[in-house]
């Protein structure tokens, strides 16, 4: 509770916030006491009709309001639609840099993963906030300004006319309440009718994708079929909406000859005897219909802007219960590991029922920079999850990983003593693997994954092309425009790999791709692993026996555990797991 | 059903009225007693206002709570009547476009992109019925508000109208800005395309990102992206924010002005009050007013972007004529196509009732020759099921995705069952029944994509097809494993008299095959034969797969 209240305070602690709220503020107060001269102003009209100079000077006194009321207006909305835009940016970008920082990570105790998949992600960040600017597209700020006007209009009336004033005023209150009372259940309609929306907009997204490939099978009107039912449920909704809402406007529109109805039945005991009175009261009954019919509408924005920011707090607080990274690499010190321990007693993942879990055990290992090492198996053997923990992506309980340094006593172990120790051990990993992402942007983005592009790279770059003839061949340059789309599965993880080989990581891991490549592709991503090795600890999930033939050392995994070690040629004469994986590999 | 598609906007419209016209009828008859009601009591106002000085104590009060009565009923019901056969015309027009896109090739409308297609499914078809529900219930609504009115207040005074004119341009004017603003609001819409993209970006690359720690780079970025938006929301924002408070102020100056007639010409305070009312009582349809004409522009666009697709999906596309044409006869017994290989016509013969592979290096066309035979097939009437590369899979259960519209029976879930066992995707679920009913997620991504493409293999399999056309089935299959499925799909017997024609990089998978048709950019097919053959001579296909042979 406490940690929230600090968080929402960080949050509307923006530049610039003060003054906005002091425009906004100083707005309602001057539409306050302009709302106040008006029902006075009115009568006035009337009673000077006799009297042309003051009638004169009566019609000038108005219409100075009217200004009044409209540039005060303008004012409020412009610092409304400011806050707004500035409150907007700080939310979204709070979210964003909290997300982005947030590490998602599995232990054998949890399995944290996906607990905000892409589309909730977008959800929190866009649409979420997005109801706060609904309160300015829908008018919902307007209605706060008109109430201060109308509410003053009342009280100043009631100097007027003190009974045929409160009991308006009365009425009023009872109808707004009335009104909102029946949004309620109103509410629960809306909320049918965007449910079905929902249901139809995502079958026909759905539909869309797909219609033209399942063209070319057996479909049998899949399409049409899933739509058809879509469709007919959302007319459904919609139409008993339609019943409801018409209604209940028809209904606040009648307000108009009921509240004139409630002034007339109030005549024997409010005493007017004056036209000025009655003009002012019909005015004033005029100008309060809008805004008393406005109000039920727009308090459902509120509460959705209201729901938006709870969700904005669980989003955030479930994300600052994990792991996060610093914004910029946490890791200060300029120690330069160059070995790698690998201790791992014991990793069990985490299952639900009595399911058995996979298991994996006593492995044990070390690893110098400049080194190769292949890790083999057949599947099912341990390859990925070993890698999965060697990447910090899985965090096992008992083990000690532990990077070292040759002139220098310092070491750093994972997963250490907290999340602290497992982050600044992530910083010396890079990762080439399917899932290495390839961007939209620029190559010399995609490698450097900056923004601002160092002065170095270009070197660097022609170094590559002069390297891995390759790139030549496909005919891109720095500043080419990638689309992923376009790439082959082949063609992105050679670019993942010149990224790490860039970046120059202590040690990188590689999920080699198993199938798919022709052959000047794979000569290109064999020589890519070369480089990187140059400067870096590279260990290797190998699907190719040319990949690992030249390894200084090959891990031969058989049902979660290390069952050898060594180079090819010794594997061949003393292990049959490792003769066994050749043999599944050659293709006759 | 009625032909709606095929018509230009005006036709609709028309037909929309003649098809309802009984609902309109309606309609307009409430319309105009609302509006008469409503003339009534600015008059009644005044009538208070005259008597105040004799004493209001017996005034009659039921009038007031008939006229409420009558205003809650004929408001609804015109309303309603106009609401309900828009409604269902848009239901209409949307199940017959969908209908219309699933039977045609794909080729007709291969240019529009499929969030082009959800675009016009979805909002286009909304704006349409925002036209016919809406903005014709406005337009009615102000066309007999203005008869209903005008003759009321000149029955008071004739000279009174012109005070009415600096509300009308109050409205002209919200009118203009609202129109003109639609600018920003586009630009708007485009940007948050463009957040939401790199969100979506960030979220495929959030491993990456954070490998290379690169999150500075990118929250950099998102700043940008985002703000861009923002402003783009803000600049739209204060044209509104000075135009909406002009209305009142319109309101007023009418007012003012109006007293000034009222005095000037003698017609006694009271005047004052029905003014008032009058003014009050042209608010309204005035203030929905300004919004009809963004309607027409936005249903009109709308609508030409419909009727663009519609006209595409109606004549055979040129790749599809110019397919036809060089394949006019029904695939055969030997099934030899003439398929448009880079430009140039190239002939592929494919053996009925064996296993071709196609290859060739990545890019060089064979994804393309696939489709189209696909297309050509499918053309005849043919029976076939293709599996791409990358296959689209519903976000729908597993059941849906193999089974697709066709009726599910019990001895079709057993079969699909095996299927799913020997694919290896029978651990997902703890039996079949759990297993069929598993959603797969939008375009399957709770499913890895070598999941979801032996899912496609599964509909594929399930499919009455006699012919089947896989790009690279088993890429992200293993070796050890794609030597199993194949096994256990050849021991099941669900393989026997079908073609298949397939694409690989793999030895592997080649071998499973007959007959080996190699593909090259620049040559055509530069090799065709008997796999035995082939892969145990001096041969082109024997040179390609050298390094994958240990």
């Amino acid at each position: 509770m406490n940690t929230s209240q600090i968080r929402w305070f960080e949050i509307f602690k923006f530049k610039g916030i003060g003054p906005l709220m002091l425009v906004i503020l100083i707005c309602l107060v001057i539409s306050a006491l302009l709302g106040s001269q008006v029902p006075g102003l009115i009568a006035e009209l009337s009673r000077t009709y006799d009297d042309l100079d003051l009638f004169k000077q009566s019609l000038i006194n108005l219409s100075i309001v009217f200004f009044g009321v409209y540039f005060n207006r303008a004012l409020y909305q412009v610092g409304v639609n400011k806050f707004i835009q500035l409150l907007v940016r700080r939310v979204r970008n709070f979210c964003y840099e909290k997300w982005l920082l947030h590490y998602d990570v599995q232990s054998s105790k949890d399995k944290k993963t996906e607990a905000f998949p892409q589309g909730e992600v977008l959800a929190r960040i866009m649409n979420d906030t997005e109801s706060f600017r609904e309160l300015i597209t829908s008018g919902t700020f307007g209605i706060f300004i008109d109430l201060f006007f109308v509410v003053s209009c009342l009280v100043s009336f009631l100097k007027i006319n003190l009974i045929s004033g409160g009991f308006l005023m009365a009425m009023e209150v009872l109808a707004s309440i009335s009104l909102i009372w029946l949004s309620k259940y109103m509410r629960a309609i809306y909320l049918s009718v965007r449910n079905a929306q929902g249901f139809m907009s995502r079958a026909v997204a759905n539909v869309v994708g797909g219609v033209s490939e399942t063209h070319y099978t057996d479909h049998q009107m899949y399409a049409s079929k899933n739509c058809e039912k879509r469709f007919t449920d959302f007319l459904d909704k919609q139409l008993v909406s339609n019943v409801w809402d018409a209604s209940y406007y028809s209904l606040a529109e009648s307000l108009y000859p009921m509240l004139l109805a409630c002034v007339v039945l109030i005549f024997p005991y409010s005493k007017i005897t004056e036209v000025a009175v009655i003009f002012a009261i019909v005015d004033l009954i005029q100008r309060s219909i809008g805004p008393i019919k406005d109000i039920s509408g727009k308090i459902a924005n509120v509460q959705r802007a209201i729901t938006g920011f709870q969700r904005i707090g669980g989003f955030i607080n479930h994300l600052e219960d994990g792991f996060s990274s610093d914004k910029r690499s946490a890791l200060g010190d300029t120690v330069l590991f160059d070995e790698l321990e690998v201790n791992i007693d014991h990793f069990k993942y985490f299952t639900t029922k009595g399911q058995s879990a996979f298991s994996l055990k006593d492995i044990h290992f070390v690893g110098k920079r400049g080194e190769l090492i292949g890790l083999v198996g057949l599947s099912g053997s341990g390859k990925s999850t070993l890698l999965n923990i060697l990447a910090a992506n899985i965090i096992p309980d008992s083990a000690d990983i532990r990077l070292k340094c040759q002139d220098n006593p310092s070491s750093h172990s994972y997963p250490g003593s907290g999340p602290l120790d497992v982050v600044r051990y992530r910083e010396q990993i890079g990762i080439v693997s399917q899932e290495s992402h390839v961007f939209s942007e620029t190559l010399a983005f995609n490698i450097t994954l900056s923004d601002v592009i160092p002065e170095d790279f270009e070197k660097f770059w022609s170094w590559i092309e002069e390297q891995i003839p390759y790139f030549k061949e496909w005919g891109i340059n720095s500043k080419s425009q990638i689309r992923p789309d376009e790439l082959s599965s082949g063609q992105k993880q050679l670019l993942a790999a010149v990224r790490s080989c860039y970046l120059k990581k202590t040690i990188v891991l590689f999920d080699e791709i198993s199938s798919g490549l022709d052959g000047a592709l794979e000569a290109a991503l064999r020589k890519v692993v070369l480089l990187v090795q140059q400067n870096s600890l590279t260990i290797i999930v190998a699907h190719r026996v040319e990949t690992i033939i030249e390894a200084d050392k090959i891990l031969v995994l058989d049902d979660g555990s290390l069952v050898s070690m060594g180079q090819h040629a010794e594997l061949l004469q003393t292990s049959q797991t490792y003769a066994q994986f050749l043999q599944e590999l050659s293709p006759t | 059903m009625k032909n709606r598609l095929d018509r230009s906007i005006t036709s609709l419209v028309i037909l929309q009225f003649r098809e309802y016209w009984y609902y309109y009828l309606v309609a307009f008859t409430c319309l105009f007693f609302t509006h008469y009601i409503g003339s009534q009591l600015p008059f009644l106002a005044k009538e208070l206002a005259e008597k105040v000085g004799d004493g209001l104590e017996n005034q009659p009060v039921g009038i007031f709570f008939l006229l409420a009565l009558g205003i809650i009923i004929f408001r609804t019901s015109s309303r309603l009547s106009f609401f309900y056969p828009a409604r269902v015309m848009q239901k209409n027009l949307r199940v017959e476009l969908v209908e219309k896109l699933e039977k045609v090739s794909p080729l007709r409308y291969k240019e529009f992109s499929s969030g082009q297609l959800y675009q016009i499914i979805q909002n286009d078809m909304d704006q349409l019925r925002a036209l016919i529900g809406f903005a014709l219930l406005q337009l009615g609504n102000i066309v007999v508000a203005l008869a209903v009115l005008i003759p009321k207040i000149s029955s008071f005074n004739s000279s009174l109208i012109v005070a009415l004119s600096p509300m009308l341009i109050s409205f002209i004017f919200f009118t203009l800005v609202v129109s003109k603003n639609r600018k920003y609001y586009k630009q708007t819409q485009d940007y948050q395309g463009e957040v939401q993209n790199f969100i979506m970006e960030s979220y495929l690359g959030k491993k990456t990102i954070k490998n290379f720690h690169a999150e500075q780079s990118f929250i950099d970025l998102f700043d940008k992206a985002s703000f861009k938006e923002l402003v783009a929301f803000y600049r739209a924002g204060l044209g509104i924010a000075f135009s909406i408070p002009v209305i009142p102020l319109g309101v007023g100056m009418s007012l003012v002005w109006g007293a000034w007639i009222i005095r000037t010409l003698d017609l006694g305070a009271p005047g004052l009050v029905l003014f008032s009312g009058f003014i009050f009582l042209f608010l309204e349809p005035l203030m929905y007013v300004s919004w009809i004409g963004v309607v027409f522009a936005r249903s009109g666009a709308s609508w030409n972007r419909i009727r663009d697709l519609v006209s595409k999906l109606e004549v055979p596309a040129t790749d599809e004529k110019k397919l036809l044409e060089m394949n006019p006869h029904k695939i055969d017994e030997e099934m030899n196509f003439k398929v448009l290989f880079w430009d140039k016509w190239t002939n592929v013969d494919i053996k009925r009732g064996d296993w071709t592979v196609l290859i060739g290096k990545t890019g060089c066309g064979k994804s393309e020759v696939l489709k189209q035979m696909a297309e050509v097939i499918k053309s005849h009437g043919e029976s076939i099921s293709y599996v791409a590369q990358s296959p689209y899979l519903y976000n729908d259960t597993i059941s849906a995705n193999i089974f697709l519209g066709k009726e599910v029976t019990d001895e079709l879930k057993k079969r699909a069952y095996d299927l799913l066992k020997i694919m290896g995707l029978d651990y997902l679920a703890d039996n079949r029944e759990e297993l069929l009913k598993l959603e797969v997620g939008e375009n399957g991504k709770r499913l890895s994509g070598g999941q979801a493409k032996r899912l496609c293999l599964i509909r594929s399999l399930m499919a009455e097809a006699t012919v089947l056309l896989w790009d690279d089935p088993f890429s992200s299959v293993d070796l050890i494993l794609e030597k199993q499925i194949v096994e256990d799909l050849k021991k099941s017997g669900l393989m026997e008299g079908k073609t298949v024609v397939l694409t690989s990089h793999r030895l592997t998978t080649v071998r499973l095959s007959q007959h080996v048709i190699f593909l090259e950019k620049e040559n055509g097919i530069i090799e065709e034969g008997e796999m035995s053959q082939l892969l145990s001579s001096k041969s082109k296909t024997y040179e390609y797969f050298s390094d994958q042979m240990v």
